[in-house]
């Protein structure tokens, strides 16, 4: 499982996925959420969940206001 | 008590100018679908608990594919750590947050979220998100459990 995930990071780095969690399988990919669920629509497919991959370089911190 | 609970989502972390993995993070995500004017999304997106986050803060395209039309709520600043600079974002008020992977709904809260086209990964703040639970536990790199 750990390569899959590697491999999805390293390919879509920077871009939204919709993901199958069983297989772990992208089933559409974009620049946005709803250029995802556009492709979603359009190739009739459904996913467990869409996800932003974060690029393998950045970490995250907290945001304020 | 009800509880809800997410097992932490795996992200790659690569080491400096190399294509060699140098730790997996684990983070607690959730599933999270938006609810708006009887339009609803129809894939959860997975969306960071942040604690250190004030508000809820989305990206727009979250938004619009609900048909929200972010210029006709109001602007605000929201910044993070360091000296950058406050980015945009529009408040808009009482969507619906429908949390869990399945079309039924686990919880349903509604809230205000902070949306931005300079912002990519969804957080849940503390006044957003946090506050609507009488207790939100980190199980460290395992799980998360909201209770109700």
């Amino acid at each position: 499982m750990k390569d899959k995930i590697f491999s999805i990071t390293k390919k879509f780095s920077g871009k939204w996925i919709a993901v199958e969690a069983k297989t772990m399988k992208v089933v559409a990919v974009g620049e946005s959420v709803s250029e995802v669920e556009g492709v979603l629509q359009e190739k009739q497919k459904r996913a467990s969940y869409i996800t932003y991959v974060v690029p393998p370089e950045y970490t995250l911190s907290p945001i304020c206001k | 008590m009800q509880v809800i609970k997410f097992d932490y989502h795996s992200d790659v972390i690569l080491k400096k100018n190399s294509s060699t993995v140098n730790q997996i993070i684990d983070r607690p995500k959730i599933p999270i679908r938006l609810s708006y004017n009887h339009k609803q999304s129809i894939t959860p997106v997975l969306c960071l608990l942040d604690s250190g986050a004030d508000n809820n803060l989305f990206p727009t395209s979250m938004g619009e594919a609900i048909g929200i039309n972010m210029t006709k709520f109001p602007k605000y600043g929201t910044r993070g750590i360091g000296n950058s600079p406050p980015i945009e974002t529009y408040r808009v008020p009482n969507v619906k947050l429908l949390i869990g992977y399945n079309l039924k709904p686990d919880h349903i809260i509604t809230a205000d979220i902070d949306f931005s086209y300079c912002h990519n990964i969804p957080l849940l703040g503390r006044d957003g998100f946090f506050k609507f639970f009488k207790n939100i536990s980190f199980i460290q790199n395992s799980s998360v459990e909201l209770h109700f």
